[in-house]
């Protein structure tokens, strides 16, 4: 087998491999996306950026280490890079509704009219929507360190790995990160908070 | 072990990433004292209910973004950039596109200028390829000097448009694959070996 014969045998296999990986993980790749970006399009747009990234370094991914923890880091760098060059990326449509002139938010769904069937799926969406707006307002970092930990379940060590900085930091990026989202979903939101869990 | 040591460290302790010693001492620290245990129950939840969001469903497939990808990485070679200036590309190109056929139509519609341009170029392959001084009409008023650039876009639609690809274009030559969004590819790297006749 000549050299050339023998890279792209390697290739193609690599080729294979990658698209196994992507069809596998895209799922939760783009919902790792969707929440840090909070809508579709952006979504789209990050996660097609950070795959042709990963393809393009694929020969420098460590089989050792988890395929999806690999792909997280370049995916968050390249989400807090683009939010620092853009400022924030699309605004969410659902910032508009909750505002009003005088402070006071408006409330996306008149509860008291909804019969007990939708109760739920307005609580969903609402739940929905108060992360969302909550976690758009978080600095990127923090969001980013919010969303690996509490969405995808990563541990400190591993976003601290991810977003290439010490535990301590990681650590205090999540608490801070996950007290100002307390607070927002407190003040906007507090029939969230009273239903508890659920689940 | 104070109030303020505690709080610093509810989230890691919500969390279950501190040492089993930290861990025990601030459970102690909980049971007694009601300012921070309730800060940790406001911790706890607000995870809890981060944990209850449902996985977002995809607007677009893996077959779609694989396809998109190896076109771009094969064939494009462009910045990294690209991707998130496409659309406005486009629709930058499209107003453009917009705005010449307007231009266009306008001049048709201009019995002078329409007369210009049948004489001197009846169809529209010499259109395109017309030198721009024998093309270029006279400024006037009604058309500001800022529009006659225009005239020159090849952006220009006419139905006999040597641009619009045919077939064996589309296929064969410069590897300029256009794989619509709509129709995710499957087997991309066969469908893409092969080349249809
Ligand atoms: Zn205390």
């Amino acid at each position: 087998m000549t050299h050339t014969a023998l890279a792209q045998a390697v290739n193609e296999r690599s080729h294979e491999e990658f698209d196994a990986l992507v069809n596998r993980y895209y799922h939760q790749a783009y919902n790792t996306a969707y929440r840090l970006t909070g809508n579709h399009a952006d979504a789209e747009d990050l996660l097609q950026e950070a795959f042709l990234r990963a393809y393009r370094f694929f020969d420098r991914y460590d089989r050792s280490m988890p395929f999806i923890n690999w792909f997280n880091r370049i995916l968050t760098n390249l989400y807090i890079d683009e939010y620092r060059r853009r400022g924030r990326l699309r605004t969410l449509s659902l910032d508009e509704s909750y505002e009003t002139e005088d402070g006071e938010e408006a409330p996306a769904f008149d509860l008291p009219d909804l019969s007990p069937s939708p109760m739920e799926l307005a609580l969903q969406k609402e739940l929905e929507d108060a992360i969302q707006e909550g976690l758009s307002l978080l600095s990127p970092e923090f969001r980013v360190a919010v969303v690996l930990a509490d969405i995808e379940g990563h541990s400190y060590e591993e976003i601290a790995e991810m977003m290439n900085t010490s535990v301590g930091t990681v650590r205090s990026r999540i608490h801070r990160g996950r007290k100002q989202l307390r607070n927002l979903i407190m003040k906007h939101h507090p029939n969230l908070f009273e239903r508890g869990d659920l689940k | 072990m104070n109030c303020r040591f505690v709080q610093s460290r509810l989230s890691a302790y919500v969390d279950c990433e501190l040492t089993g010693h930290e861990q025990q001492a601030i459970r102690v620290h909980l049971e007694h004292c009601l300012e921070c245990s309730q800060e940790y129950e406001t911790l706890r939840k607000t995870k809890s209910l981060m944990r209850q969001l449902p996985l977002v469903q995809p607007t677009t497939s893996p077959e779609w973004l694989l396809a998109r990808l190896h076109q771009q990485n094969g064939v494009m070679r462009r910045s990294a950039r690209w991707s998130w200036n496409q659309v406005r590309w486009w629709q930058f190109a499209g107003g453009l596109a917009l705005i010449s056929a307007f231009i266009a139509w306008d001049l048709r519609s201009d019995p002078d200028r329409s007369e210009i341009q049948l004489t001197e170029t009846p169809t529209a392959p010499a259109f395109v390829s017309q030198p721009i001084p024998n093309f270029e009409p006279a400024p006037s008023p009604a058309l500001p000097q800022v529009s006659s650039s225009l005239y020159r876009s090849s952006l220009f639609p006419t139905s006999s448009s040597p641009y619009i690809p045919t077939n064996s274009y589309w296929i064969d030559e410069s590897n300029s694959h256009i794989v619509s969004p709509l129709q995710p590819t499957r087997g991309f790297y066969t469908t893409f070996g092969l080349r249809p006749r």
